[in-house]
């Protein structure tokens, strides 16, 4: 699952054309838009916008280990109009607090620091974006996952050359129109990389069958959950038959198999499963 | 290596970080307060950052020696660790780093100085004792020298005090700093050792045992002290022929007779890092396996515990003498009941 928060519909729009996202129809507090995996959300414009909407899109499904974009655009103390840049750092202007994105693979672009602004910059005084709503989003999404998913793209809009107030609503589409590619390769990777988390957490093997087939206390469930997982690590080829299992009638004589299952494992850590 | 530093405000003009900073010219350089707030922040990943960790350059503030728990000496009673950087090159499977701590980008300390001072103030309270002071507790003491210079600027230090005993804890062969410095009798390059097969599945970008057995090979002839470290013993079914081998292997390299001591150390991890680490590697057939809990820390079951440390105990000490023989002390080195 991937979430991208965009802040206007205008920088929406060409990415819900190239992600060929619908419409949700749902009387919500956002525009919403979604497809499979991928959701998209407009919060408007500023941080409380994009904290709002942030927390709004997770309660409608959560899903910890979800990644989580924030794409749009920035002005930009030095870069070049046009310049896509991953954020590396995030400023609160008001404040001076500061989070820091995990960047935990190689960028496809430039990165930079970005100082989130109550209003449009037009001095631009610091080699840095200039936005409004990443130190609104990117705490808020990093309650909800971890700092290695969480990210945000700005594509330059303008800067010391190229003032905002000649900016319009085909400029801006344009402008993050350049770079879809780059936004659809950071969504498969990062989705990926949530997939693969997910995966971590899933519950072991068997875990959903026994529990329906015997009943467990609350403590036998996670003593369960250990010992399959276990089973899973050290033997994940070899299933249980029906005949060890016909004659268990309780939670307790599970525990008990599985411990003497484990038990009777022999342990080769140098080949792929054990003996 | 690091596509990204991130560097506190205060160390920003400390010649070191300058020389570490020139070594990554391409390097994307990210100012910070304090280290803490990208190292020591909840909701982040250590395995995911362990793919690409960043570099990290912060001044150790507070207390920069630690007393060494008690009976994990090597032949005095006043033991001190310190650490000059956090994290590890290596990605070791066993390491209770990942689970200790929430981030795996690597953290140099540049004040030296700090840390030189901080140890001298101990060797004059001293006095007569022998204190010895062990690094490589939270990094290998070697692997990342390239870059932090760390030996080589610690070796006049060394030099400069032979009441005192300095160990370097290692699993690198980059051992370039010792072989161009006379060797010291205070200075004991340790290697960590494990079994070669099972080395290659736990011990991740760590150089093979052979290559470690040459670095011992080439230092003890230069007459370094030289320590091994079968820490932490790993068990498996057949670990009597995989210890034996290593065993054999090492002293055909190796004079037992120039070592300057041998420790052996079971594996055992306190509970809350086993359990971080378990939720961050659960496929992971060391952490599943054989395990027990007692007084907080999870180790191997009491009899497979004693069981390896007598075994291994009993074949080392038909190689070395019980003089420079140092089992670690474990809570699970109980008879069973």
């Amino acid at each position: 699952m991937l979430n991208l928060i965009v802040a206007t519909q205008t920088e929406a729009r060409p990415l819900i054309a190239h992600f060929h996202l619908q419409a949700a129809n749902l009387g919500s507090a956002f525009p919403l838009y979604h497809k499979d995996d991928l959701r998209l959300i407009i919060s408007g414009i500023g941080k409380i916008a994009a904290a709002a909407a942030t927390a709004y899109l997770f309660g409608l499904a959560p899903e910890n280990l979800a990644a989580w974009l924030n794409v749009g655009i920035a002005g930009h103390g030095q870069a070049e109009i046009g310049q896509a840049l991953l954020i590396h750092k995030i400023v609160e202007h008001s404040s001076g607090r500061t989070h820091y994105p995990a960047i935990a693979f190689a960028p496809a672009c430039p990165t930079t620091t970005a100082i989130t602004v109550e209003r449009p910059e037009e001095e631009y005084p610091e080699p840095c974006a200039y936005e409004m709503e990443a130190c609104g989003f990117w705490p808020t999404a990093n309650l909800f996952s971890t700092a290695e998913l969480v990210h945000c793209l700005k594509i330059v809009s303008d800067n010391k050359e190229n003032s905002i107030k000649t900016l319009n609503k085909q400029r801006v589409e344009a402008l993050i129109a350049q770079h879809l590619d780059l936004v659809e390769n950071l969504v498969q990777l990062l989705s990926a990389t949530a997939a693969q988390l997910a995966q971590r957490r899933h519950p072991p093997l068997h875990f959903d069958h026994f529990l329906k087939r015997w009943h467990f206390t609350a403590t036998q469930r996670h003593q369960l959950q250990r010992l399959l997982a276990h089973w899973q690590a050290l033997s994940p080829e070899r299933s249980f038959t029906e005949d060890q299992l016909k004659d268990l009638h309780t939670g307790r004589d599970i525990l008990s198999f599985l411990r003497h299952q484990l038990a009777d494992l022999s342990l080769d850590l140098c080949s792929t499963s054990s003996i | 290596m690091f596509d990204f530093i991130y560097i506190e405000e205060a160390v920003l003009q400390y010649a070191r970080t300058r020389e570490i900073l020139a070594r990554f010219p391409n390097a994307t350089h990210i100012p910070c307060q304090r280290y803490g707030e990208v190292f020591n922040r909840k909701a982040q990943d250590f395995r995911l950052q362990k793919q690409k960790p960043a570099l990290i350059l912060a001044r150790k503030h507070g207390n920069l020696l630690l007393e060494a728990p008690p009976g994990y000496g090597i032949g005095s009673q006043r033991n001190f660790y310190f650490s000059h950087m956090l994290n590890c090159l290596y990605d070791c499977r066993y390491c209770f780093l990942q689970g200790m701590y929430r981030s795996a980008h690597m953290v140099v300390f540049v004040n030296f100085e700090d840390f030189q001072d901080a140890l001298a103030k101990e060797i004059v309270q001293a006095n007569d004792d022998t204190p010895y002071f062990f690094t490589g507790y939270d990094c290998d003491s070697l692997a990342l020298e390239s870059i932090t210079n760390f030996v080589a600027s610690f070796m006049d230090f060394f030099a400069a005090h032979p009441q005192a005993f300095f160990e370097l804890r290692t699993k690198s062969v980059n051992i370039k700093p010792l072989l161009h410095h006379p060797p010291l009798p205070n200075c004991i390059a340790a290697f960590s050792m494990t079994p070669s097969d099972i080395a290659k599945v736990l011990e991740v970008g760590v150089p093979p045992v052979d290559s470690r057995l040459d670095a011992m090979a080439k230092l003890q002839t230069l007459g370094w002290p030289v320590g091994l470290r079968f820490d932490p013993l790993i068990y498996q079914s057949n670990y009597r022929d995989h210890y034996r081998a290593l065993f054999a292997a090492v002293f055909a390299r190796l004079d037992p007779d120039q070592l300057h001591s041998v420790s052996l150390g079971q594996f055992r991890l306190p509970r809350q890092i086993y359990k971080t680490m378990y939720q961050l590697m659960p496929d992971e057939k060391l952490l599943a396996y054989g395990l027990d809990e007692k007084a907080g820390m999870v180790s191997y079951k009491s009899d497979l515990a004693l069981e390896m440390h007598t075994f291994c105990s009993e074949e080392l000490l038909r190689y070395i003498s019980p003089q420079i023989f140092f089992p670690c002390p474990s809570t699970t080195l109980e008879s069973p009941s």
